[in-house]
């Protein structure tokens, strides 16, 4: 029987909010395309992870936990949502960053290296929220989260070879969408 | 190799994970094939951009309002030995 000195304590509050909160948003964020649907799924996920992570007497499953249980409610959020939409536009995926960079005291002119690298990851953005779903999933799994080819598997209830076939599509399409800025993005 | 044989093994090529006579003849058909080669370069390029991209930052309103529903979430005491579940 485990102990509870066994148990991985509940994190604080300020490390749900600061290490784990950004991770499930930018998933949710970049698996719906859509700001408001990311905010309830990152909600409903964080509250799990407050309920439950006291439960864990080992830190190795809980990042294929949260992200199982992020993907999960990321998919559920969408069937729910398919029912009631088809389609919406990218909003802008970088305001927030813009809110952050304009604190007070902070350069009001960033270099131009900076404004590179935001147009960089504006044109990135955009490019994975224009991909089909079914491969947006496998993208941002495979290549955004790194996760396993396996993991993705199991997460999206697919075999291997349907995720490698489905990630080279996505992957050729991310590519064609991103060709005409290529010389920009390796400046 | 045709290059539609190529194309077809990149995300194998690129992962490493061809067979080493099969990843012998895609480095055989690059060799002799610019077009491809670009092809690569491009399809590189694009896994990279993906692995740099940075963790969305969450909008200060939601920060606010996970802040208030997460203080008033009081874990409960676990079972001895539970699991979470998906």
């Amino acid at each position: 029987m485990a102990t509870t000195e066994e148990r991985t304590p509940a994190p604080p509050l300020e490390e749900v909010l600061q290490e784990y909160a950004p991770r499930v948003y930018s998933l949710a964020r970049r698996m719906l395309g859509n700001e408001a649907d990311a905010e309830d799924v990152t909600q409903e996920v964080l509250l799990q992870v407050v309920r439950k992570l006291p439960t864990f007497r080992g830190e190795a499953a809980f990042p294929t936990w949260l992200h199982r249980v992020a993907v999960n409610a990321a998919l559920a959020f969408r069937r729910k949502r398919a029912a009631r939409e088809q389609h919406r536009a990218p909003e802008g995926l970088l305001d927030r960053q813009e809110e952050r960079r304009a604190s007070p005291g902070a350069s009001p002119a960033p270099p131009e290296r900076l404004v590179l690298a935001h147009e960089r990851q504006r044109l990135i953005e955009e490019a994975i929220a224009s991909l089909p779903e079914i491969y947006r999933d496998v993208y941002v799994l495979a290549d955004i989260e790194q996760l396993p080819n396996a993991e993705i598997a199991s997460l999206l209830e697919l075999g291997v070879p349907a995720v490698k076939s489905r990630l080279h599509r996505a992957r050729l399409m991310m590519r064609d969408a991103l060709a005409p800025h290529f010389e920009e993005m390796t400046r | 190799m045709t290059c539609g044989e190529l194309s077809d093994s990149l995300c194998d090529f690129v992962g490493g994970e061809l067979p080493p006579e099969r990843h012998l003849c895609c480095q055989q058909h690059l060799d002799g094939c610019p077009p491809c080669v670009a092809l690569l370069e491009g399809y590189r390029l694009t896994v990279r951009l993906g692995h740099e991209l940075p963790v969305l930052p969450v909008p200060a309103h939601l920060v606010a309002r996970l802040r208030v529903l997460l203080t008033a979430q009081s874990p409960p005491a676990p079972e001895p030995g539970a699991q979470p579940t998906a």
